[in-house]
């Protein structure tokens, strides 16, 4: 790792950005495919400054390093090709199962449970055949674990070793966070250990998982367990014992997105041979302000938003009919080449 | 959600200074067949949310019953405008016509914005066409007034064609193979929209079609059956890739874009293969 670092100013390198509802991931990988430095970043509800953070804090880190291309994926994917200067824009299910493959041809189940969306994609030989996710309910996601542990006055890294030490489990209905809730209440009361209750939370986590979100799924091995939730051992072992066999958790497990994202970045710019649209870190001082309006030239009443950068817009959407987006702006919806960037 | 929906339409005529409206009460449109009750309770929903705000044109469709009986609802309809026996059967001939001409319009591959354009030389055509060379092809699947309903169905496709994808609705299939596919089923579908998404995805099964999207109203009764037994039918019977995308009051856009987007690189991804 010293050695890469210390001729990290010839080699090329991608940078791949995932925002998310909860984090903002970013990612440098070498031109070998390797994950060469990770940041991960609290959104805290305000992506753009996540985002400048982030490449600060790369920049501050490798001052001469040199960016290639740049993907951006998470729902925030957009926003984040917008201020960084974006090459690929992916959505998440593609970049999870690029990133999924590139390190481990041979899985067959990519399991994703990150802050407020869970997913599982379906592989057979390499290709995705099916995937799902989580609908209007963010049951089960990574946010109702932080909020139970903070009920319980637990740090969040710690729930998972807690967990592991459950003797009995108590059975927790986890349909319903609402519900979970409630019976874990009446089961502490009752007079249950807080590891037993974790562990049975876990479980319930993973059931829901399993009949929502992996509903009619065929899940085979190898299968991968990745997105924050995985960094819980908890949640780990009560998946493996629901599936009857382990589970492997790739060790860029809380980055796979943006890792995909760069991955697909350098497929993008070494097979069309062009030059990436990355701004430069000197964005992350740059002063952006997003502002939006209702437009009332029909009865939709579009929410346009407008993305400035030291004054000058640099990105607008939100309209339903592609008015606002075509006019006075010469950016290139991401959408646009969505086509020429697709996975083969 | 697509009641709501028409609540704001009938809600934007009548500011538009509108003083009749007509809403037929729909109960069947075809023998043994009906249609979802919903569209049995708009009339009613209309004059309560709207009291005296407007007059409601509701004759009963019920073609479960005999032709006679429906004739003498389109006479009374005529009888309130004003018009004679002979003059509302002329008037329902000539609608009849009207609906074969735009049903065969659909059939030639066409949107039914299209049409409007056609009709009137003023009237741009909002409706995107794929990109040049589409190189692949979605079945879609879904009620007419949630695929065609580019709100409701945040303008799904148009995504579609964006992405490079050609999009073929149920309205573009000829009704008589749908028909025939739809008898196929072993228990009959008495829901008439039910029925013909049925017969459309067993019709998609047998033609060369990438990718299969049912796009349905969170909350919708008969799709809650008619997308399971779809879902089914097409895993037992191909290996054409499925998604339901379930559209509901949001208006974030992300997870639909997502959904589309993932379902499309995965079509193409496998056919790179």
């Amino acid at each position: 790792m010293t050695s890469m670092r210390a001729s990290c100013g010839t080699q090329d390198f991608y940078l791949g950005i995932d925002v998310g509802s909860v984090s903002t991931n970013l990612v440098v990988i070498s031109g070998a495919g390797e994950v060469y430095h990770k940041e991960y970043l609290r959104t805290k509800g305000r992506p753009i400054p996540a985002v400048q953070t982030g490449l600060a804090r790369v920049h501050q880190k490798f001052p001469d390093i040199k960016i290639k291309g740049v993907g951006t994926t998470g729902s925030g994917r957009r926003l984040a090709a917008a201020i960084a200067g974006g090459d690929v824009v992916k959505n998440e299910i593609t970049a999870h199962a690029a990133a999924a493959t590139h390190f481990h041809p041979d899985a067959q189940t990519v399991i994703e449970i990150g802050g407020q969306d869970s997913k599982i994609i379906i592989l057979r030989g390499g290709v995705v055949t099916d995937f799902a996710m989580n609908t209007v309910c963010a049951a089960g996601t990574g946010s109702f674990l932080d909020q139970q542990a903070a009920r319980l006055g637990i740090p969040i890294a710690e729930f998972g070793q807690i967990a592991l030490q459950a003797k009995n489990p108590v059975r927790i209905a986890g349909r319903c966070t609402v519900f979970a809730e409630s019976d874990m209440i009446h089961k502490q009361q009752m007079g249950h250990s807080v590891p037993d209750i974790l562990a049975g939370l876990c479980a319930a986590m993973v059931r829901n998982y399993l009949n929502n979100v992996g509903k009619g799924k065929e899940i085979r091995p190898t299968v991968l367990f990745q997105g924050g939730v995985a960094a819980n051992r908890g949640m780990c072992k009560a998946l493996e014992d629901e599936l009857g066999y382990p589970v492997v958790v790739p060790s860029a497990f809380d980055v796979m997105g943006a890792v995909g994202a760069a991955l697909l970045a350098k497929r993008h710019i070494e097979e069309n041979g062009v030059k990436t649209s990355f701004r430069g870190f000197g964005v992350s001082q740059a002063h952006y302000s997003a502002g939006s309006f209702e437009c009332s030239r029909c009865a939709n009443h579009c929410e346009i938003v407008n993305i400035s950068m030291d004054g000058k817009l640099i990105a607008r959407w939100g309209s339903r009919c592609g008015l606002w987006e075509q006019e006075e702006i010469a950016y290139q919806s991401p959408i646009d080449h969505l086509q020429e960037l697709c996975y083969h | 959600m697509p009641v709501k929906i028409f609540y704001g339409h009938v809600s934007w005529l009548i500011e538009a200074g509108v003083d009749s409206i007509f809403l037929p009460r729909l109960i069947s449109v075809a023998p043994k067949e009906y249609i979802c009750p919903k569209f049995m309770g708009l009339p009613d929903m209309m004059a309560a949310a709207f009291p005296n705000r407007a007059r409601f044109i509701a004759p009963v469709v019920n073609l479960t019953l005999s032709p006679r009986l429906f004739y003498r609802e389109l006479e009374k309809v005529g009888q309130g405008l004003g018009c004679t026996a002979k003059e509302t059967r002329k008037a329902w001939d000539e609608a009849l016509a009207a609906q074969k001409r735009f049903q065969s319009f659909l059939q030639g591959g066409n949107w039914p914005a299209e049409y409007e354009a056609e009709q009137d030389r003023d009237t741009e055509s909002m409706v995107t066409r794929p990109l040049d060379n589409p190189n692949l092809r979605i079945g879609l699947l879904g009620h007419s007034y949630v695929i065609y309903d580019k709100l409701a169905s945040m303008d799904a496709v148009s995504r579609l064609h964006h992405m490079g994808a050609e999009v073929l609705t149920v309205d573009m299939l000829s009704p008589a193979r749908i028909e025939a596919q739809a008898v196929r089923w072993p228990k009959r579908m008495f829901w008439t929209s039910g029925r013909r998404i049925l017969g459309a995805a067993w019709e998609y099964t047998e033609m060369p079609v990438d990718g299969i999207i049912y796009i349905t109203a969170f909350g919708c009764g008969t799709d809650s059956l008619t997308a399971e037994l779809v879902e089914r039918t097409v895993r037992r019977r191909s290996q054409i890739p499925q998604l339901i995308l379930n559209i509901d009051e949001h208006t974030g856009e992300a997870g639909v874009v997502t959904r589309l987007e993932a379902f499309v690189d995965m079509l193409r991804w496998r056919r790179a293969r």
